[in-house]
């Protein structure tokens, strides 16, 4: 287990780390996000209605870890979406 | 004999709790809590961009991250990992151990006692909850506590330098530049420097420690737009508030609490000649809580809900501070009294 720990690297412990693993698919799509879009996107984080208040209040936080310096703004999804998608910045509305 | 099994067992004791603070702070990268969301997230952002100003954008509402908040310990955070080469939480961690280090050694630096009692005094910072947990590992108290413990270790010195209080006032300044509570430090330090007519080194290391540790953070957040304080603010006041905190503090945390308040009583009950000789460091603690028990005064957000999430944070600062009297206080009672003491003899020129 120490090996595979060890031999996971910064992102596959990153993915696994406590506060990052109970959302682990989310976190894999905004590492993915981080390391493609350019640093000067925002982050458009679409949460549809149905997804709990306490659940998108932590995807929103650990998106914004995630992408950051990027700015993550929270766009109303439909039902129970939760996307990212990139947005110039500055653009993308509350 | 009686010696050298005190010295083993505080040694044991600290080796203890150094290998299971250490086992907490690495077993997992760091990603919990508030370094999530306040301090991991601006020192990401800082190691990305390089951009000072990335700590007030990332959050662009303002909303979780405290834009306010001081910026030295992402800083900190951003600095190693450009040293690393990478940002990576696991290694990031290994900084908990190392201010853990430098928070026992000054513990034991500052304690006036026999080697065992100073081993046991650093035993006994090693062993607070605060640091005995994965909760809190990311967060900036361990950065804070070694900058005032090391700001203590100097105004404590019996032999100080003229250069003393300036190096005092730069550690108070950068404890200020951790978090809120370093400015409270700083205020408390001077005002006690002040009543104990050191005027020069109160102007030095208050005044170092204002202008280097709030006035340029002050201006940079003002300059950008942000508030000083996001859970605090003077149209909030309210006189019952802080009775407020103390009930809530009461319902939370006095039964856990009371076993070791009334050892403390007791152990400094006993312990006249260390109260006389720690009574400004004692009076300094009781300034620091009950400022921060006013502060609440001032609180927008339900203070029952901010003394619970952030307690033993608050409690971390004075508890360690104080852990050097406790310890001299308990050796007191065992100490052989000097031959002068005993005969009533003049002592000798």
């Amino acid at each position: 287990m120490a090996k595979r720990f060890w031999g996971a690297g910064p992102r596959g412990r990153l993915l696994n780390a406590p506060g990052i693993a109970r959302d682990a698919g989310f976190s894999a799509t905004a590492l993915r996000a981080a390391e493609a879009w350019p640093a000067r996107f925002d982050a458009r984080l679409s949460v549809g209605p149905l997804v709990p208040a306490d659940v998108r209040e932590r995807l929103r936080r650990k998106a914004a870890y995630l992408l950051a310096p990027r700015r993550v703004v929270l766009v109303e999804g439909d039902g129970a979406e939760v996307s990212l998608t990139p947005a110039p910045a500055g653009s993308a509305a509350r | 004999m009686r010696r050298r099994a005190l010295l083993a067992a505080a040694f044991l004791l600290l080796a203890a709790g150094f290998a299971s603070a250490t086992l907490f702070a690495l077993r997992q990268p760091l990603s919990l809590g508030d370094y999530l969301a306040i301090w991991g997230l601006k020192a990401r952002a800082l190691h990305a961009s390089g951009d000072l100003a990335a700590l007030f954008s990332v959050d662009p509402a303002g909303e979780f991250s405290h834009p306010e908040y001081p910026p030295l310990w992402p800083i900190l955070l951003a600095s190693a990992a450009k040293l690393l080469g990478r940002y990576d939480e696991l290694l990031l961690a290994l900084l908990r151990p190392a201010l853990l280090t430098l928070a026992a050694a000054l513990t034991c630096a500052r304690t006036r006692a026999s080697l065992p009692v100073r081993l046991l005094a650093a035993s006994a910072l090693v062993l607070l909850p605060y640091f005995q947990t994965a909760a809190y590992v990311g967060y900036a108290e361990a950065l804070l506590l070694v900058l005032v413990l090391a700001a203590l270790l100097l105004l404590e010195s019996a032999n100080p330098t003229p250069f003393t209080p300036w190096a005092a006032g730069l550690l108070l300044a950068l404890a200020a530049l951790t978090k809120q509570e370093g400015a409270v430090v700083l205020v408390v330090a001077t005002a006690l420097l002040l009543h104990a007519r050191r005027w020069r080194d109160a102007a030095a290391a208050g005044g170092l420690g204002f202008l280097l540790g709030v006035v340029p953070w002050t201006l940079y957040r003002s300059a950008h737009g942000v508030a000083s304080l996001a859970d605090f603010a003077p149209r909030t006041f309210e006189l019952g508030k802080p009775i407020r905190a103390v009930a809530a503090f009461g319902e939370v945390a006095l039964l856990p609490s009371l076993p070791w308040l009334a050892g403390a009583a007791i152990v400094l009950a006993f312990a006249p000649a260390t109260r006389r000789a720690r009574r400004p460091l004692l009076a300094g603690a009781a300034a620091y809580v009950a400022l921060l028990v006013a502060a609440f005064a001032f609180a927008r957000v339900d203070v029952g809900w901010l003394v619970t999430w952030t307690w033993d944070r608050l409690a971390l600062l004075p508890v360690a501070a104080l852990l050097p009297v406790l310890a001299e206080a308990a050796a007191e009672p065992f100490q052989e009294a000097a031959p002068a003491e005993v005969s009533g003899a003049a002592p000798r020129a």
